[in-house]
């Protein structure tokens, strides 16, 4: 269970004169549920958007499942097994909540002649996710809103939408970004339970970024701190927490 | 006028026309949102390759298979280049493809005549020691038989979890890629089958007239065209219909008012003014368009959307 899933060596990222990312180096183990955490403006989303493809890294590589994914487009990544949540919620307002979530799936039908000729075929493929779906929105309480226009929802629903987003795909590994920002604290830990329960059963990596530590502690296994696009310490969360360099920068002096 | 119900009859052959055409512009903008402002030029390749080839001698359901695959054909050569650019980009470049289009076809006399056209198109269907009247309601039959069509297999697309992509890359095209989809092909494919059918409607309109020339095929036609669907409702089939209707009826009976009414007013620019009235007052009070967009799950079978159609029609009539 070594392996690493997903490595990223010397990540560079430049928007003009801002150094975004700067040098970022780090290895996530298969099956492992890792945390990032940094204060804003320190290059975290950068640092998602690189790895999925949204944007080119300046220089570096990265590698998934020994496979080089730096370069490639955000859908030739997807079809590696890697997907991300986003930090603000991306909505499809003018879809239903249900059809939200199933746009993230492999269907037999999102080509065209499929779509037209062989109905039978992803007609039943869409009965069995669907339900798959109803089962992720009832965890998530959102089962009542299932046919509704997403844009109908509220702003908290929307986050929660958007993770199970993520987890419907059944990727190899899921970037989060924020998943807990906007709800409330109850419901934050459970889906920090959910979150363990996935990595268990499903042998999903997570890589969540967070901004309230105390939630972190507890679930995973590892955290990195990033400031100004470096990556300035990791390791355990106990050890992290205890750093003397993440204390100055991020949780302050006490 | 020598028969007010021949008129009526042009009418409706014509909205029939229109409303492949504003079908086809629904696929592409209502539903994933490609501004195409050059419909008229996929329209009149249509109608040029059905007048060439009706001139040589061969049917109509050859000439419009040749129309349908080779407006396709163009469709995804201009979409090559064209779809790398922003919305207002692309609208930009159709319509001048729509110009471009024209002014080949009008200075390229050896291609297809010139300014002059070509005239004496075969209809579709030929019955001998039938009546005008006869062969015109043959004429609205075989247009309406090719709208239902056209209108099904849109609507069977659309409720596909090809059309949910189709929706995801109009609200959001990040999200359709992080996802998975390449939106570059979805949105190549899509060109294609519009632009598909705005041939196959080009080459029902050449058969209609009988002649085509370059002065048929202004960017009017196109603005028509955009106006039906924004009337109607975009992302809805049967508003899409029903702004062909809506526009094709007012602009006729704009051209019968100014007969009747004594006008301080340029009879010409009176009809442009109301039309212009009308898309404004559409737009303010109600910017979904006539019949909005139906946001609520697959209905699954054939039949049964046929069936939900039905019902919508119906109700739609009783309540207005």
């Amino acid at each position: 269970m070594d392996t690493p899933i997903l490595t990223a060596d010397s990540l560079v990222k430049k928007f003009g004169g801002l150094i975004a990312v700067n040098g970022v180096t780090l290895s996530i183990k298969k099956g492992d549920m890792v945390g990032l955490i940094g204060p804003n403006g320190s290059g975290k989303t950068t640092l998602f958007n690189i790895l999925t493809g949204v944007y080119k890294p300046d220089s570096g590589k990265v590698f998934f499942n020994r496979e080089r994914i730096d370069g490639l487009q955000p859908h030739q990544i997807y079809h590696k097994g890697l997907v991300r949540a986003f930090q603000m919620p991306r909505i499809l307002q003018r879809m239903t909540v249900l059809d939200n979530l199933l746009i993230s799936v492999k269907n037999p039908g999102d080509k065209f002649l499929p779509a037209l000729f062989k109905r039978k075929n992803w007609l039943k493929f869409e009965n069995d996710i669907r339900n798959k779906a109803l089962e992720i929105l009832e965890f998530l309480g959102l089962e009542k809103h299932c046919y509704v226009p997403a844009a109908e929802l509220s702003g908290g629903q929307m986050k929660l939408l958007e993770i199970a987003r993520a987890l419907i795909s059944e990727p190899s590994m899921i970037l989060l970004d924020e998943p807990t920002a906007g709800v409330n604290p109850v419901l934050a830990n459970d889906i920090y339970m959910k979150f363990r329960e996935i990595k268990k059963n499903m042998d999903i990596t997570l890589f969540i970024v967070e901004h309230r530590i105390e939630l972190l502690i507890g679930h995973v296994d590892k955290v990195h701190v990033m400031h100004q696009g470096k990556i300035i310490a990791e390791g355990k969360p106990d050890d992290v927490i205890n750093n003397e360099d993440v204390i100055k920068v991020y949780l302050g002096s006490v | 006028m020598a028969d007010p119900l021949m008129y009526l009859l042009d009418a409706v052959a014509y909205a029939g026309i229109f409303g492949i055409l504003s079908i086809s512009l629904n696929f592409e903008y209502g539903y994933t949102n490609l501004a195409n402002f050059g419909k008229v030029a996929f329209f009149m390749i249509g109608a040029y390759v059905t007048a060439i080839m009706s001139s040589l001698k061969y049917p109509f359901i050859v000439n419009s298979i040749l129309a349908i695959l080779i407006t396709g054909v163009i469709g995804v050569l201009t979409s090559l280049p064209a779809l790398r650019l922003k919305e207002d980009f692309l609208a930009i470049t159709m319509i001048t493809l729509g110009e471009v289009m024209k002014l080949i076809i009008k200075n390229e006399e050896w291609l297809a005549g010139g300014v002059w056209g070509i005239s004496g198109i075969a209809p579709a269907i030929v019955i001998p020691g039938l009546t005008f009247r006869e062969r015109l309601i043959i004429q609205i039959a075989l247009i309406y038989g090719i709208l239902i069509a056209c209108y099904f297999i849109c609507e069977l697309i659309v409720k596909s979890p090809y059309g949910r992509v189709l929706k995801t890359i109009r609200e959001d095209e990040l999200i359709a890629s992080t996802y998975g989809k390449n939106v570059f092909k979805y949105k190549v494919q899509v060109f294609a089958v519009g632009s598909a059918m705005s041939g196959l409607a080009g080459g029902l309109f050449a058969q209609y007239i009988g002649t085509v020339n370059p002065y048929m095929f202004e960017p009017t036609v196109t603005f028509a065209i955009w106006m039906m669907v924004i009337l109607g409702g975009p992302a809805n089939n049967l508003g899409a219909i029903l702004g062909a209707f809506m526009v094709e009826g007012f602009q006729r009976s704009s051209r019968l008012l100014k007969d009747y009414l004594n006008l301080p007013l340029d009879p010409v620019n009176l009809q442009v003014m109301l039309t212009a009235i009308l898309v404004i007052t559409v737009v303010f009070y109600r910017p979904q368009g006539l019949l909005k967009e139906k946001i609520k799950p697959y209905e699954g079978s054939l039949h049964k959307i046929i069936a939900s159609k039905f019902m919508e029609v119906k109700s739609w009539i009783r309540r207005s």
